[in-house]
Formats: structure tokens, sequence, C-alpha cells
């Protein structure tokens, strides 16, 4: 028999210990990012290209609203402080803090009042005229910011569920990673959205 | 016709013309930076732990 066969005679084996250095919920999310930034990103070319062919004055269309970019600005800012907020949430569940899960539900509730404000907007603007099909600017403004609220309705499904499972004492900081990475990106990809479409 | 770009041939008004080169350079760029950035952040990540343990090795080996 071979000796090397033999379990009794052969050394054990060293285990090889595989670390993992990026998690991979967070590669497999930014992944997913870069495909989505750029689906925006060609939304947001298209944008740009009709609005520069736009006929003087026609841009919005006479007897359409302007957006409330003033309004706006509310919501931005209870976005990125979403953000802030989750980012600080992170370094409190790694420090396995017992108030991580209260400050990722505030993360979530600026996420949500952020996702509720821009529900009120669209609801004036649809009653003042602007529509999906009333003009050019009408429908990106649906297909862009209505695209982005769907990413971030999504990520706020996903984050509840993360809060859910912190606060069970059972999530995955995986999961977690994975969820902030995408939340992550809804925060950033806004002031771009917003800068472009409302001014 | 409101708007006159074209994003196929790169015609209309001159704004247009100017905005689509810009974007096309944009868009081109983007994809290459964002999987670049990732790339990278995943080498660095993986050098900062392999040094990390090797420290630790050495340091409990007889000189």
């Amino acid at each position: 028999m071979d000796a090397t066969l033999d379990p009794a005679r052969s050394p054990a084996p060293t285990p090889r210990t595989r670390r993992q250095v990026v998690p991979s919920a967070v590669l497999g999310t930014l992944f997913f990012v870069v495909a989505e930034v750029m689906l925006f990103s060609g939304m947001i070319s298209a944008f740009t290209i009709s609005k520069a062919g736009a006929l003087p004055g026609m841009w919005p269309m006479p007897g359409q609203p302007r957006l409330p970019a003033e309004a706006t600005a509310l919501n931005t800012v209870l976005l990125l402080l979403s953000g802030v907020v989750l980012f600080v949430s992170q370094r409190l569940f790694q420090k396995k803090s017992p108030v991580a899960h209260w400050v990722t539900l505030a993360a979530w509730a600026l996420g949500a009042s952020f996702v509720a404000l821009q529900g009120v907007e669209w609801t004036a603007l649809l009653a003042s005229g602007l529509t999906l099909t009333s003009s050019p600017l009408g429908s990106f403004f649906y297909l862009i910011v209505g695209g982005h609220a769907l990413h971030a309705v999504g990520a706020l499904l996903a984050l509840g569920w993360a809060w859910l499972q912190m606060a069970r004492g059972k999530l995955s900081p995986g999961f977690f990673f994975g969820t902030q990475t995408f939340w992550y990106f809804v925060v950033l990809m806004w002031p771009v959205i917003y800068a472009r479409v409302y001014f | 016709m409101l708007t006159l770009a074209c994003a196929v041939c790169g015609g209309g008004p001159d704004p247009a013309r100017g905005s689509y080169i810009v974007m096309s350079i944009i868009i081109s760029l983007l994809p290459l930076a964002m999987l670049g950035g990732i790339l990278a952040w995943v080498i660095i990540s993986a050098r900062a732990a392999e040094a990390a343990p090797q420290k630790t090795d050495d340091g409990g080996l007889p000189s």
C-alpha cells in the first residue's frame, strides 16, 4: 500500500484556510451597481443631449411646470444624511454596539422620508400637468427619477430586512455590507440626477 | 420637432453635438474607471490580507 495514501502513516494535511479579503456580497453588489450606474448614465446622457438640442424657450415647454429644485433640496439632504447615519451604524455594528440597530432604523427612516417626499412632489407635478407624455422633460423626469425611486424602494426593503435581522441578532455581516453598498449607490447617484435633471 | 439631438450621427445643433461628444466620452470611460477601481481595491485588499499574517509567522520563526 502506498504510504502516502495510508492515513495512519501520512502526516495530516495542513488545512488551507481561505480568508475572504472582500465579502462576496459586497463584490457581487458592486458589479450590480456598476451595471446600474451605466443604466442611469445612459438615461442622463440621453436627457443631456435632448435638453441641449431643445429650441430656445422650449425646455421646459411653455405651459409645463418647472421642477421644484428648492423643495427637492430638502429631500437631497435627508438622503445624504441617511447615508452618513448608515455609515455610523456600520461602525457600531462592527463594534457589536447594542444601539446599532436603532441607528440603522434611523438611516432607514431618513431614506423612507426621502421616498415619501418624492411621492408628494410627484403628486403635485402630476396635478400641475407634468406627465409621462406631456413633454420630453416629463418623460425623462419620470423615467430617471422614477428609476431612482424604484432602486430606493428596493434598497429600503433590503435595509429593513437587515434591520429586522440585526434586532434579532441574526444579521450576517456580508448581507449588511452588501445592502449598505447598494444604499450608498442610491445615495450617491441622487446628487448627480438632481444636478442634471432639476437645473 | 422640439429636440434636434441625434444620438446616432451626432447631428443637430451645436450644443447638442457638443453634449453628444462629451457624454460619449463619459459613458466610454466610466465603466473602465469603475471596474478598474473595483479591481484595484480587490488587489490592494488581497495584498494587505497577505501581508498581515506573514508578519506574525515570521515573528514566530527562529532566526
